[in-house]
């Protein structure tokens, strides 16, 4: 028998295999599907203070190997996350979640997180500081160290539990972000938020998203998303959460032979609903015919 | 909503850009019409969006336009083939509330998923009437497959040269409830003229069936996913 089983900080996860946040909403869509309890665990929607609309449609455009989404952080706002989403949420999951947060500003991320902390079945913080489609707000803190280290701090005063950061791949030196997360309290980081694209119709002769840009993801992005992975893993010493383009339970150790500790899957849970069950029977088999008994092993196993 | 493999029977054009293409497999998820499949395509990343046109036992006919890459790759696949889909998406219509005199307006690529609700109309009793929106003539399908239903047939042409010129509210008479299906300016158009009834929208979608948040629009009551709270909306919750 293999060992799937890693540790995330500090707590026990079942398999690495996470979806990620926006492509899951607060997982029971999904559990009738499937028992959600397979999973590692999930990060759900992202969860701003106020409740948000999102931006106009269309969000969504197709791109070689993937898609640009421009949603804008829908979400009913931390109230009613916490008094509505996580009552049904426990009834479908029931291990640890991951919150997902975004801010506008830092007392927000800060306001957030507070509340979110208090609830008792949120395992992680994952704050994300690199969203790409609202303006004023998200990513403008992730592509600056000094900001990113602002949220951080200000986030670790508030809560004990593991706090994640979500980074942004827009930026010239994802390892300076990186770090100076570290150094401003972050027990782990996460990556790639998804990179910022654009389509146009060449009908209209407008660009195809009502936003104008969106976030690309999708298999077209594995490759960079492994090797900020790789390099961040160089770069720092906290666990790292890998993402971008994962579909495959090959895909998975791949991600973590980079450097990370657990895996999100994010726009394949889109295409294929069944995806992360699929993933999360497969490891196994995949882990044997690669030689792996346990999968602590091979975290960073790509370095020398 | 199911997962499964569909094999194609036939896939031919019968309009210009406008292809009908029959499929065999379980349809067991399909409970409504005004649902919608999503069909998984070599090649390309997104599932495509496409509604039921008709159904009859495990043979599900869809007509799609093509407007772009994939449906212009869909439009070359074969009989033979097999094809990925996702089906018994969205609500559908309700046609307990459609009462016994319903008018179903298709405009267009609106017009197949009418055929699924005129036939299960006519089946539960109701009468009929079908208004089909066109550019031209040669644009014309299925009036005679809504004749042969029983529904009493009317067809326009914004070019007047087939059936009433105009647009499909050019035919509209005597409408006590609508079922309409079409081009956001068609559908705004027909609202206005009625004072129930159910609209079926279109956007470009992520997933088809709730969990990415990328085809909401706002209702009455609150924000609504076109995949999964509709694509059928009623009257009197829709927000222009």
């Amino acid at each position: 028998m293999v060992n799937t089983k890693v540790n995330l900080c500090g707590i026990e996860l079942d398999n690495p295999v996470i979806p990620a946040s926006g492509t899951f909403g607060y997982g029971y869509e999904f559990a009738e599907l499937y028992d959600i309890d397979c999973l590692g665990t999930f990060s759900f929607k992202g969860t701003t203070r106020e409740p948000r609309y999102g931006n106009p449609t269309p969000r969504i455009a197709e791109t070689p190997g993937g898609m640009l989404n421009a949603v804008g952080l829908q979400n009913p706002g931390v109230d009613r996350v916490i008094s509505e989403e996580l009552p049904k949420l426990k009834a479908v999951f029931h291990k640890p979640v991951m919150a997902n947060v975004s801010g506008f500003s830092v007392k927000e991320y800060v306001e957030v997180c507070e509340k979110l902390d208090a609830e008792p079945q949120v395992g992680w913080l994952e704050v994300n500081i690199s969203c790409p489609n609202v303006h004023g707000g998200g990513m403008s803190f992730g592509t600056d160290p000094k900001m990113a280290a602002r949220v951080t701090a200000a986030v670790r005063e508030v809560t004990q539990k593991p706090l994640i950061v979500k980074l942004s791949p827009n930026v010239t030196d994802i390892c300076a972000i990186a770090r100076a997360c570290e150094d401003a309290g972050a027990d782990a980081v996460s990556l790639i938020n998804t990179l910022m694209g654009m389509r146009i119709d060449i009908r209209r002769r407008r660009p195809l998203l009502a936003n104008g840009t969106g976030g690309l993801s999708g298999g077209a992005i594995l490759p960079l998303a492994v090797r900020m992975v790789y390099q961040v893993y160089e770069a720092v010493k906290i666990p790292i959460v890998g993402m971008g383009g994962v579909s495959t339970a090959e895909d998975v150790l791949e991600m973590m032979l980079a450097g990370a500790t657990a895996v999100e899957i994010g726009a394949a849970n889109l295409v294929d609903p069944w995806c992360c069950r699929d993933l999360v029977n497969k490891l196994p088999l995949v882990m044997e015919q690669n030689g792996i008994e346990n999968l602590n092993d091979i975290i960073g196993g790509a370095h020398q | 909503m199911k997962q499964s493999l569909f094999l194609i029977l036939h896939n031919k054009p019968i309009a210009p850009d406008v292809y009908e293409m029959t499929l065999r497999g379980d349809t067991g998820a399909i409970t409504a019409p005004g649902q919608f499949v999503q069909i998984r395509l070599p090649g390309f990343y997104l599932r495509r969006p496409i509604s039921v046109c008709d159904l009859e036992e495990d043979r599900l006919t869809i007509i799609y336009k093509v407007v772009g890459k994939g449906t212009a790759a869909m439009a070359r696949l074969q009989a033979g083939q097999r094809l990925d889909l996702l089906t018994g998406l969205g609500n559908g219509y309700d046609l307990a509330a459609c009462g016994r005199d319903v008018t179903v307006i298709g405009g267009g690529a609106g017009v197949p998923p009418m055929y699924y609700l005129a036939k299960k109309l006519i089946e539960s009793g109701a009468n009929v009437t079908a208004i089909l929106g066109f550019q031209s003539k040669n644009d014309v399908f299925y009036e005679e497959r809504f004749r042969s239903l029983g529904a009493q047939t009317l067809v326009t042409t914004v070019d007047g040269s087939r059936g009433v010129p105009g647009f499909v509210t050019d035919a509209m008479q005597n409408v006590r409830y609508v079922c309409a299906c079409g081009p956001e300016p068609m559908l705004k158009a027909v609202w206005d003229r009625v004072n129930a009834g159910q609209f079926s929208f279109e956007e470009r979608m992520g997933c088809g069936f709730g969990a990415c948040m990328g085809c909401t629009c706002e209702t009455k009551y609150g924000n609504k996913r076109i995949c999964k709270d509709g694509p059928v909306l009623r009257w009197e919750e829709i927000v222009w």
